[in-house]
């Protein structure tokens, strides 16, 4: 039995029409799965935060609309009848107040009765505003700085020897990053000049890691006796989440090294499934600091790759990467 | 045209990196696992029908599942004018903040000491 609450699926109804079935849809499926991860009691009670949050912005959202076109219904902007139909037609799909306001008669004739309902309309359209301030709050939140610190670097080793890839296959694994193409000509300037900013060579050391592909298998197969043996592969693996990753540095960074200038250089092993998922990660290197190498793992962890191609079949692999900590 | 809110990039850059798989529930979890904030998925609508007034997303309405109770989908396509927009808007943001960085992260470590 995976269906969500009940009472809280009744408050659905207060959510105006065009949108109630996408929005039940959307939490019923979120409910429906966070109820296989977490249990009952934890969707339930997402489920009842997620429809009592989302009444406000919707309902504002419907009310603002009702009242803008209740306004055009009611000061049309000009007497052109052919101007003024659509807006009552609008009208009249969004909610039946504009529906009994647009089809009262005799509306411009009665100047009081006009009067009155402009101005309750007014504040209304005014209260609505007011609310809908209220439910933004939500978005407001979202207006903290999200801040990467670039003083801790992800760096990189030195350019991994060319992997070990059939001749017919150029370096096709360098190209299809799915971070956004566009900024990144303009973000990496050639290498060598010493006025690179902290942040490009943040990006590039980023790229550099997630370019890696040295699976090398003879190596990968030495250190790592208990895993699978090595998968060739034709196209790499690249990083999808490269801000989650440099947030996820910033964060995993033991303070009490970092307020110390402790860093350190941590290679890491990572098995990524055919799904581009980490599947397993392990020191190769350490650091000589065992927090360093475990904060490395965890952020090793949260990198998600495209996955590795052989030929047009994704395959598991392990590639290594260099993670380095470090304090300017 | 007014620039986009920081909800509204956020909006946007899910919509951008799920592709077809671009509809309520899975923007909402976008959003949430990688901002780590948890928005109300009413306001993922009332953001998109913003966006979509201003001609930067586009919507088609997709198929019902099971899962979701019979319900459809409704989902939402970056318009070139919405890529326009966000990419100018994180551009400036990037100028900006340009060389910056470790000054801001050390001012924000120092002000979280205090």
């Amino acid at each position: 039995m995976s269906r969500p609450p009940l009472i809280a699926g009744w408050l659905l109804l207060f959510i105006p029409a065009p949108d109630r079935e996408f929005v039940a849809g959307d939490l019923e499926e979120e409910h429906a799965s966070r109820l296989a991860r977490f249990g009952r009691p934890s969707a339930d009670a997402w489920y009842r935060r997620q429809v009592l949050a989302s009444l406000p912005p919707l309902a504002c959202a419907a009310v603002v609309k009702v009242f803008s076109t209740a306004f055009a219904v009611l000061h049309p902007p000009t007497r052109n009848p052919h101007m003024a139909a659509p807006v009552a037609r609008a009208s009249a799909t969004t909610g039946i107040v504009p529906l009994l306001i647009a089809s009262r008669p005799g509306r411009t004739e009665g100047r009081i009765p006009t009067v009155l309902a402009s101005g309750a309309l007014h504040g209304a359209v005014l209260a609505g505003l007011v609310w809908g301030t209220a439910g933004a709050g939500a978005d407001v939140a979202y207006e903290e700085v999200q801040v990467v610190d670039v003083s801790h670097e992800l760096t990189v080793a030195p350019p991994p020897p060319p992997p070990p890839v059939e001749a017919a296959v150029p370096a096709a694994g360098a190209v299809p990053s799915l971070a956004i193409p566009s900024e990144i000509p303009t973000e990496i300037p050639p290498p060598g000049p010493s006025s690179i900013s902290a942040e490009e060579i943040y990006r590039h050391a980023l790229d550099e890691a997630l370019r890696v592909a040295p699976g090398n298998p003879s190596e990968a197969a030495a250190p790592i006796g208990a895993t699978p043996s090595f998968t060739p592969y034709t196209v790499g693996p690249t990083m999808r989440n490269r801000d989650a990753v440099g947030l996820a540095l910033e964060r995993e960074y033991p303070s009490l090294l970092r307020d110390a200038g402790i860093g350190g250089r941590v290679e890491v092993w990572i098995r990524i499934d055919d799904q581009g998922a980490v599947e397993d990660a392990r020191v190769r290197v350490g650091s000589g600091q065992p927090a360093l190498d475990e904060a490395a793992l965890r952020v090793a962890r949260i990198i998600e790759f495209t996955p590795a191609m052989n030929r047009d079949r994704a395959v598991p692999v392990w590639v290594s990467i260099p993670i380095t900590f470090k304090v300017r | 045209m007014r620039g986009l809110g920081e909800f509204e990039q956020l909006l946007l850059f899910a919509v951008l990196r799920l592709g077809e798989d671009a509809y309520g529930a899975r923007i909402r979890a976008e959003i949430e696992a990688r901002v780590g904030r948890a928005p109300a998925v009413g306001a993922i609508y009332t953001g998109l029908e913003r966006l979509e007034a201003r001609g930067l997303v586009s919507s088609w309405i997709g198929e019902a599942t099971p899962v979701r109770g019979g319900r459809r989908k409704k989902h939402y396509r970056l318009e070139a004018d919405g890529a326009a927009a966000l990419h100018r808007s994180w551009m400036r943001l990037r100028s900006m903040g340009e060389g910056m960085i470790p000054t801001l992260a050390r001012l924000a470590r120092a002000g979280g000491a205090a």
